[in-house]
C-alpha cells in the first residue's frame, strides 16, 4: 500500500469508531433523561440515511413519549443533534468545529407519520436565530420560542463542542442535568405563554 | 468465532443466540466472580437486586429443554441455566426481539398467547430434575434495555399470578451491565484479560455498550478538534466512490 492508501485506511477506521461513538452518545442522551425522570424514550427516531453515498452533514436522535402523538396537547420530545457542517441557509456557531446540541421541547405540530428527527435541523435555520434567547452560542442554556399562525414551538437547548463530551459523566453533568433543570423552569413560562395566548384568542 | 464476527466473516452480530454463546461461553473461562458481579445488577419490578450468596464453580447449561408445564403441551427452552449445585438461575436472553408469544388453549377452547417468561419460570420450577438442575431461585430477563422494561416483566408476573403463583422471582438484567466487571478484568495481568477484551469488543460491535468517550488513536486524530478533519476525509472517501458509481453504467452500457 502507498502511504496515502495506508492513511486513508487508517482514517476510515477512525471514522467508523467516531460514528459508533456518536451513536452511543445520542442514544445515551435519551437514557440519561430517562434516569432523571424525563421518560421520552418509549419511541426513538433517528435521521434517515441517504439513499446514495453522499454523507450527511449532521444527524439527529429524537425521543418522545409517543412519536406519533396522542392528538391531545403539545407533542413533547427531546433530541440530540450532532452538527458537523451546516447546510445552506443554516447557522452554526463555529464553521469548522463539530458541535453537539441537545433539546427538550414541545410543539403544537402533530407528528403524523413523518420522521420527526428531520425537524431538528430546522432549529438551525438562519431565519430562526431570532427565536433564541440569548443569541445562539455554546455552553449556555438557550430558550427557543416560535409562535407562528399555524404552529407553536418551545424548547430549551444546550450546545457544546463535540469533543467536550468525553465521558458519560460529562454528558450527565455538563448537559443533561442543566437541561432538565432549565426545562422545569421553562415549562412554567411555557404554560404562562399558552394561557396568554388563549386569552388573546378568546378576546 | 468472535474474530470472525468482528471481521465480518460471520453475520451474527444481530443474533441473540450468537451473543448468548459468546458471552456465557467466554464467562466459563473467567473467574466466577465476574459472572456473579454482573448478575448482582439484576433488578425486579420492586427495584430489589438479586442478591444472595455468590456462585462457586458454576455450571453453565445452554438451551436446556423443559416440558412446558404451563401450557401442558410441548417444551420450553430458556437460553441459559447457571447451576452451582446449590442454586440455579435461569436466563432468557434477548437482543432485538421481545418475549416470544406462544398460543395456549383457554377454558373456552380459544387460543391465547402464553407469556414466555411465565412458561419458563413455571417449567424450570416444576421440572428442573429432568436435566439434573436445581430449582431456580430466579429467572432473569436479559435484554439490551438500559432501564427496567417494567411492563414486560409485570405482564409475566401477572400471567403467573393468574395461575396461582404470586411470588415468582423474575428479574431483569441489561447486557450493558457486564461492561464494568469485564473492564475490571482488563486491569489484571493475566490471560483472562484477553478473554474479557474479546467479549467487550463483541459487545461494542453489537451496540450494547454505553458512550465511553472518543476512541481516537493518540497521535493520529487524538485531538477532539480533529473530528472536523475526520469528517471531511469521510466525505472525500464516499464522494470518490460516488463519482465512480455515477460514471459507471451497469453491463457496459
Amino acid at each position: 500500500m502507498s502511504d496515502s492508501t495506508a492513511e486513508l485506511w487508517q482514517a476510515y477506521g477512525t471514522m467508523k469508531r467516531v460514528l459508533e461513538d456518536l451513536n452511543r452518545l445520542g442514544r445515551d442522551f435519551g437514557e440519561e433523561l430517562r434516569q432523571l425522570g424525563f421518560d421520552y424514550t418509549s419511541e426513538s427516531v433517528y435521521s434517515l440515511g441517504t439513499n446514495h453515498l453522499v454523507m450527511k452533514r449532521h444527524h439527529s436522535w429524537l425521543f418522545s413519549s409517543s412519536a406519533r402523538g396522542d392528538g391531545l396537547g403539545p407533542f413533547k420530545f427531546a433530541a440530540a443533534f450532532v452538527y458537523f457542517e451546516k447546510d445552506p441557509g443554516q447557522w452554526k456557531v463555529h464553521p469548522q468545529r463539530p458541535e453537539a446540541w441537545f433539546f427538550i421541547a414541545e410543539t403544537s405540530r402533530r407528528p403524523g407519520t413523518e420522521n420527526t428527527a428531520k425537524w431538528i435541523p430546522t432549529f438551525f435555520a438562519e431565519e430562526d436565530r431570532r427565536c433564541y434567547t440569548p443569541e445562539p452560542c455554546l455552553n449556555q442554556i438557550l430558550e427557543y420560542a416560535y409562535f407562528g399562525p399555524e404552529e407553536k414551538w418551545n424548547a430549551v437547548c444546550f450546545g457544546v463542542e463535540l469533543g467536550e463530551i468525553d465521558s458519560l459523566a460529562k454528558l450527565r453533568e455538563l448537559v443533561v442535568k442543566p437541561l432538565v433543570a432549565a426545562a422545569a423552569v421553562a415549562s412554567v413560562t411555557w404554560n404562562r405563554t399558552k394561557q396568554a395566548d388563549a386569552s388573546a384568542h378568546s378576546a | 468465532m468472535i474474530e470472525a464476527a468482528l471481521r465480518g466473516k460471520l453475520s451474527c452480530l444481530n443474533a441473540e443466540d450468537a451473543l448468548t454463546s459468546v458471552v456465557f461461553g467466554s464467562l466459563r473461562y473467567l473467574d466466577s466472580s465476574v459472572l456473579w458481579e454482573w448478575l448482582q445488577h439484576a433488578t425486579n419490578v420492586q427495584g430489589e437486586k438479586l442478591g444472595g450468596p455468590s456462585f462457586a464453580a458454576a455450571k453453565i447449561v445452554f438451551w436446556p429443554g423443559y416440558a412446558d408445564t404451563f401450557r401442558k403441551v410441548g417444551t420450553v427452552e430458556p437460553d441459559v441455566v447457571i447451576d452451582d449445585g446449590v442454586q440455579s438461575v435461569v436466563i432468557e436472553a434477548k437482543l432485538w426481539s421481545g418475549k416470544s408469544p406462544s398460543l395456549t388453549e383457554t377454558t373456552e377452547g380459544n387460543y391465547a398467547p402464553a407469556d414466555q417468561l411465565a412458561r419458563e419460570w413455571h417449567a424450570a420450577f416444576h421440572a428442573p430434575k429432568e436435566r439434573g438442575l436445581r430449582s431456580p431461585r430466579a429467572l432473569i430477563y436479559l435484554t439490551k434495555h438500559l432501564s427496567l422494561p417494567r411492563e414486560e416483566l409485570q405482564a409475566s408476573l401477572n400471567a403467573l399470578k393468574e395461575r396461582g403463583i404470586p411470588n415468582a422471582r423474575l428479574f431483569w438484567l441489561s447486557w450493558n451491565a457486564l461492561e464494568l466487571p469485564l473492564s475490571r478484568v482488563l486491569e489484571e495481568l493475566s490471560p483472562a484479560r484477553i478473554i474479557a477484551s474479546d467479549v467487550l469488543e463483541y459487545l461494542r460491535a453489537a451496540e450494547l455498550l454505553r458512550f465511553g468517550g472518543w476512541r481516537l488513536e493518540p497521535g493520529d486524530f487524538g485531538a477532539p478538534d480533529r473530528l472536523a478533519w475526520t469528517y471531511r476525509s469521510r466525505c472525500f472517501y464516499f464522494e470518490s466512490l460516488n463519482a465512480v458509481r455515477q460514471s459507471w453504467v451497469y453491463g457496459g452500457g
